[in-house]
């Protein structure tokens, strides 16, 4: 039969049983009852099954209760009186806490070594769970936000995989896809408030209705926007947000019902958006969203300027919208069959995403990445202190083997040891917290813009549990390491040289050894990928973008329609608003744009080159346009290559003229002067006088992609500019002038954005400084850490072999000799994290090769220094217990144990 | 133990397995299992339970000169009444006879209650 334990095993089996019972009485009878079960057993061997399993179950039952029942007899023997029972407890707790403190305090370097390693992991941790909490697990304030879906439209087969949505795709996919419970669209709408003669441009959205209904959130004073409100010419309606609320209104409740100016116009205020409501976008007011007949006509489609939030039925699932969708757009061919060879090239369709993926975007998988990292170091933070407190206990033996000797009861040195290291994780987690409510504030000051959702650096309730667990967990796993000493009585044997010759002690010295390789070899890899990243950001601030940032301020002035109502209106501002800058002192040069490098204000349109035919199957030309105006290329010192820049002679009468950058004169016009050639785009020509250098205005780590073409401002009109001022003094100097300047060409004209190219280009390399500031920051506590660890584990030891020591000094080995021995044990293990590390960093280092710049991922100036620098620490961290070791008075030595 | 207290029908069984002389445990196991009877159902782990109380109270020891047996050494261990385990089995014995003869008594009195 196959089915019964192997002869062999049933013995082992029960000496496991065995465990149950306590160790006096194993002592007595374990051989004994060993010999009588495995006769008893020996029995059954021809037994049916049946009967064995019942056999085992009546042996493991028997063990399991006799064997409780016996230790809860034996401790009844031990403590003849309950000493510390009922009211007593918390005396004795009392007594614990401040002999753990006077214990602290007895040895206050290993205490702050140990609290320090404590408060930087569990403030790294608090800190980037504080992040990690608000952006991922937070729920999203709206009722069952698992059935809201973001709704928007792709074209696979040009290579535009997502794209908002129009007037008409959201009317048909609200009325037609039975899966959506409800839906709303908004688009972004900046609107001019003035209210105490202060104007202010605001980010507002245009929401329709059932903006309310879909998430599932009402105003928290006043109502929602109904039906009514969203006709055309009727709209005039606005909903505040909390903040612009209290910020401009003081918190009115009576400003319900009354009108505020926007862009001009009376808005009747209905109502105020709770303080936690999370707005799909950055807004201070909603407005409703009203459609003409024209706006939802077939000719709308491909204006995708707004965003669709839907509601999924209960039980609907994405899939089955997506399908619904795909049966709209089947069904809309057929009943417009000119638009099916446009559906079949470009593949268009719609397709949902969970809210929360796309509020969250692709920060998690990084998010996750890193708080495992921090959780790691976390980890090796307690092994080190373990390894403190273990070398500490070992100090400790002698009292404790006398508390023993005294009739002190092993659990109550537990528990008193155990109460030290919660007291120790306490105060760690406590620094900790305080360490963390920092960390978080520089955590979202160097990334708040790469994270969704604007998370806060308030202590939330979540956060603050999650340490305090953490630093309980914390407390018990490296507290648990010396009480386990203490119960097995292993106190005393591990100062004797037994710990070193026993197999178990040579087992946990190398495990021990393991650990700090292990957050060597950490340290390392973080290190690496922090000097990489440091090195390349150096190199990044060294790239010319091909124009001159110093001493330029910008501000974006937007005019309303309502009081800038044609080209000439607004024209007449420009030109005088120019005038007025170009005299404030300290202006070298003024001009505009309708979007200076680096503001993410990213415009591009398809163009045409008269005379030049793109070879077959490729996509139409496609570049960048910026409108110009005034002395814009002199202000950003933009070279000149050939030709003209812009003149006042380019007027809107005269003839219509582009520059062209230099990568777009040399795609498309290698070896020929493309000066006279004509360019067509947004419904003109143009004819090419001049180009100009180079320039990278998106992303500074890489070179130009696409060509750009300028237009000049009169010939091609815009409501929005962006002022761009040189000047040879300090550009934020010029702030105030620069506001006067537009408020006395029209007073109620509020300007935004004011702000230096160098503060534009400093937020564009943001997502090259967050995980640069990240990595060097736990490369910092990695590398701190890990030299504590190699100093404990060298200190416990030269404390365990203090006795071989001696030994050795005794019969005339140099102090030299034995710094060395001592140091070569040191360095073995430093130099097994090392080369580990260094394998590591150059197999993951090439993860980071798209945030490098000038860098390659294995750069040898990088590696070497991270090597020397380790090296240094580790040097520092073996020296303080090896010179230990040579103090070690021979006689002392050899006398104590 | 007070001698006056009465056994447990187990420990009892065991006391009188070891009346017969030393045992190591399997032996008092299959002695108490031939004596059979409900009270007979004795597992290893009961065993030494009541073992350990029976030491303890001075009734059982450790044979100090175990019946060596060559071809099993882990069955060295033996256990034998102490004088005082006599006694409190004789006792026992005793105490167990007269409430037999009281019964038997109080049946003789009484032969319309018993069938």
């Amino acid at each position: 039969m196959n089915d019964r334990p192997p002869a062999d095993s049933s013995p082992r089996l029960y000496r496991l049983l065995l465990r149950a019972y306590p160790a006096d009485f194993r002592g007595r009878f374990a051989a004994a009852m060993e010999a009588t079960f495995a006769a008893d057993h020996a029995r059954l061997a021809t037994a049916p099954s049946r009967t064995r399993v019942a056999f085992w179950l009546a042996t493991a039952t028997e063990a399991l209760t006799f064997g409780i029942r016996e230790r809860w007899v034996a401790r009844g023997r031990r403590h003849p009186v309950p000493v510390t029972r009922g009211a007593s407890m918390l005396s004795t707790l009392w007594t614990d806490v401040r002999y753990a403190w006077r214990a602290l305090r007895a040895a206050p370097v290993v205490s702050a070594i140990a609290i320090g390693s404590l408060a930087l992991g569990i403030g790294a941790n608090t800190a980037l769970f504080s992040v990690f909490y608000q952006v991922l697990l937070k729920p999203l304030p709206f009722p069952e936000p698992d059935r809201l879906v973001f709704v928007w439209n792709t074209y696979p087969g040009i290579n535009l995989p997502k794209a908002g949505v129009s007037i008409p795709d959201y009317v048909e996919r609200k009325a037609q896809a039975p899966a959506l419970a409800d839906a709303t669209l908004y688009t972004p709408r900046a609107l001019t408030l003035v209210a105490g003669n202060r104007p202010e441009l605001l980010h507002g959205l245009a929401v329709t209705p059932s903006f309310f209904s879909t998430l599932g959130r009402a105003p928290f004073i006043g109502r929602a926007f109904t039906d009514r409100d969203a006709t055309v010419g009727g709209d005039r309606f606005a909903i505040l947000t909390h903040d612009l609320w209290t910020s401009r209104f003081s918190g009115d409740r009576d400003l319900v019902g009354r009108t505020i100016q926007l862009d001009n116009e009376a808005y009747e205020v209905v109502g105020v958006l709770p303080a936690d409501f999370r707005l799909p976008q950055e807004a201070a007011v909603l407005v409703p969203f009203s459609f003409t007949p024209e706006q939802m006509a077939d000719a709308e489609r491909g204006h995708e300027f707004s965003t669709m939030i839907g509601r999924l039925r209960p039980g609907a699932t994405m899939a089955q919208l997506d399908d619904e969708m795909r049966a709209i757009v089947q069904r809309n061919i057929q009943r417009l069959p000119q638009g099916q060879a446009f559906v079949a090239t470009t593949g268009f369709g719609g397709y949902a995403v969970p809210m929360r993926d796309e509020l969250v975007g692709d920060v998690r998988t990084p998010l996750y990445v890193i708080q495992l990292c921090v959780l790691v170091v976390l980890l090796i933070a307690c092994a080190n202190v373990a390894n403190l407190l273990l070398m500490r206990v070992t100090g400790r033996a002698r009292e404790l083997a006398l508390r023993v000797t005294l009739g002190a009861p092993r659990s109550r040195l537990v528990r008193q040891l155990l109460t030290e290291s919660l007291l120790l994780a306490g105060l760690g987690g406590a620094a900790g917290l305080a360490i963390g409510l920092v960390g978080v504030r520089l955590l979202l000051a160097a990334s708040a813009r790469q994270l969704p959702g604007s998370p806060d650096a308030a202590l939330h309730p979540a956060v603050l549990a999650f340490t305090v667990g953490l630093s309980i967990l914390t407390g018990l796993v490296f507290g648990l390491v010396p009480a386990l000493a203490v119960v097995r009585g292993q106190t005393a044997s591990l100062l004797r040289d037994e710990g070193t010759r026993t197999s178990a002690g040579r087992r946990t010295n190398r495990l021990r050894g393991a650990l700090v390789a292990a957050e060597t070899a950490l340290a390392v890899v973080l290190l690496v990928g922090a000097g990489l990243l440091v090195k390349s950001f150096m190199r990044l601030q060294a790239v010319d973008p091909g124009f001159s940032p110093a001493g330029v301020l910008t501000a974006r002035v937007a005019l309303p329609e309502t009081r800038y109502v044609d080209d000439a209106t607004r024209a007449l501002f420009w030109e005088r608003l120019l005038d007025r800058v170009r005299a404030i002192p300290g202006v070298t040069a003024t001009g505009m744009a309708q979007a200076v490098p680096f503001d993410d204000n990213v415009s591009s349109s398809s163009y045409s080159i008269v005379g030049y035919t793109p070879p077959p199957g490729t996509p139409p030309l496609h570049g960048r346009s910026t409108v110009v105006g005034g002395d814009y290329f002199r202000a950003l010192h933009i070279p000149l290559v050939a030709g003209r820049f812009f003149t006042a002679s380019d007027t809107a009468a005269g003839p219509h003229v582009a520059v062209i950058d230099d990568l777009l004169a040399q795609r498309y016009f290698a070896g020929r002067d493309p000066l006279g050639h004509q360019i067509q785009s947004h419904g003109d020509t143009f004819t090419i006088v001049g180009v100009a250098g180079t320039i990278r205005a998106e992303d500074l780590g890489q070179p130009a992609e696409k060509e750009r073409i300028y237009y000049a401002y009169p010939q091609r009109a815009l409501d929005a500019m962006t002022l761009v001022i040189k000047t040879d003094r300090d550009p934020r100097a010029l702030v105030n002038a620069v506001r006067q300047a537009v408020m006395s060409v029209d007073p109620e004209q509020p300007i935004a954005d004011v702000r230096t190219i160098d503060d534009w280009m400093s937020q564009s390399l943001e997502p090259r400084r967050a995980p640069m500031l990240l990595l060097a920051v736990f490369g910092a506590v990695a590398l701190v850490l890990s030299a504590i660890g190699i100093y404990g584990v060298l200190a416990f030891s030269v404390a365990q072999r203090t006795r071989e020591l001696g030994v050795r000094q005794a019969l005339g080995a140099a102090p030299r000799a034995i710094f060395a021995l001592v140091f070569r044990r040191g360095l073995a293990v430093v130099g097994l994290g090392l080369v580990v590390g260094l394998a590591a960093a150059l197999a993951v280092s090439r993860y980071l090769q798209s945030l490098l710049v000038g860098v390659g991922a294995r750069d040898i100036q990088v590696f070497a220094g991270v090597t020397a620098l380790l090296i240094a620490v580790a040097t520092l961290a073996c020296y303080i217990p090896a010179r230990r070791a040579t103090r070690v008075d021979p006689v002392e030595a050899l006398r104590d144990r | 133990m007070d001698i006056t207290t009465p056994l447990r029908p187990a420990a009892l069984h065991v006391l009188l397995a070891l009346a017969d002389g030393p045992l190591h445990g399997y032996g008092i196991l299959q002695a108490v299992r031939e004596r059979g009877g409900a009270d007979a159902r004795l597992g290893t782990g009961s065993l030494y339970r009541h073992l350990s109380t029976l030491i303890d109270a001075g009734l059982v020891a450790e044979s100090t000169t175990p019946r060596a047996s060559a071809t099993d050494p882990r069955r060295g261990t033996h256990y034998r009444l102490t004088p005082r385990g006599q006694r409190v089995l004789a006792a026992e014995r005793d105490r167990l006879a007269s409430l037999v003869a009281a019964i038997d008594a109080w049946r003789a009195s009484s032969p319309k209650s018993h069938a």
